[in-house]
């Protein structure tokens, strides 16, 4: 029963969606024929009426087929779209290109991040490596190890 | 000096309300709803067929108009549109509510610090 009771809907549903695809056609004709009248009436050749009213239902056309896509919605200029658009700003941060003003004889300008050495010391319960030398003591920069014991000098 | 308004497009929202409008004066096919609101509009607002019948199907499929076919004065076949109950109810709703939010509009718009 049920079966049957759906595919009875799915054919209205079909019969229906034809009968308003026909409608449609039949009134943007009458559209397009009213449209060539007036602009003849109001003194365009005939030749050229029918065409710039053509030009004008072509854009209906358009649409009819944005509707069977169902963007009906989107085309009767209820629902304001808005798209996502990846930002081009940089993300790199500001750093002002005049140098800070002088307050002590040898001028700072923040930790030093020279790649001094770089390598591994492995123990049996250790993985450390050494990279950087912050304001000249060298420190063991822990890496990836979860069983370290703590930082340590090299 | 509305006449030297050029053509523009109508603010998002508003074209289903101003069919409605159109069509509590009178039943009107689509051609002659889109007339008819160029000519009220005094050319500032041209609707074109692109626009016009995705929203007339909207109108209809929510029963705010009603369609029957009939024959023009030039003799042609044509689906003229007018209102139903309901469509004159949501055009009331509706012309209520664009009334309030323009006069606050207007009010922000010309307001200066020393009224506040």
């Amino acid at each position: 029963m049920m079966p049957a009771r759906r595919l009875i809907a799915g054919l209205k549903a079909l019969f229906q969606g034809r009968q308003v695809e026909q409608e449609l056609d039949e009134e943007l004709r009458a559209y397009l024929d009213t449209s060539v009248d007036e602009n003849v009436r109001a003194g365009m050749a005939r030749e050229v009426a029918a065409r710039a009213a053509r030009l004008e239902t072509a854009r209906a056309s358009r649409s009819k087929r944005s509707r069977n896509r169902g963007s009906l919605d989107r085309l009767s200029g209820r629902t304001l779209m808005a798209t996502v658009r990846s930002s081009r700003v940089s993300r790199a941060r500001y750093t002002s290109p005049i140098p800070p003003v002088p307050r002590a004889e040898s001028i700072s300008y923040g930790p030093t991040r020279a790649l001094t050495a770089s390598g591994i010391c492995a123990s049996r319960r250790e993985l450390w490596s050494v990279k950087y030398s912050v304001r000249g003591t060298r420190t063991a920069v822990q890496y990836s190890t979860g069983w370290a014991i703590g930082p340590r000098t090299v | 000096m509305a006449a030297d308004v050029k053509p523009s497009g109508l603010i998002q929202g508003t074209l289903h309300m101003l069919i409605l409008k159109t069509l509590a004066l009178e039943p009107l096919h689509g051609y002659g709803i889109g007339v008819r609101l160029e000519q009220i509009s005094r050319g500032a607002f041209q609707v074109n067929a692109g626009s016009l019948f995705p929203a007339l199907r909207r109108l209809e499929r929510d029963g705010l108009i009603k369609g029957d076919w009939r024959v023009t004065e030039n003799n042609r076949r044509a689906k003229y549109y007018s209102l139903t109950a309901s469509g004159r109810a949501r055009l009331k709703r509706e012309t209520r509510e664009w009334d309030a939010q323009t006069t606050a509009i207007a009010r922000i718009l010309r307001a200066s610090l020393g009224e506040l």
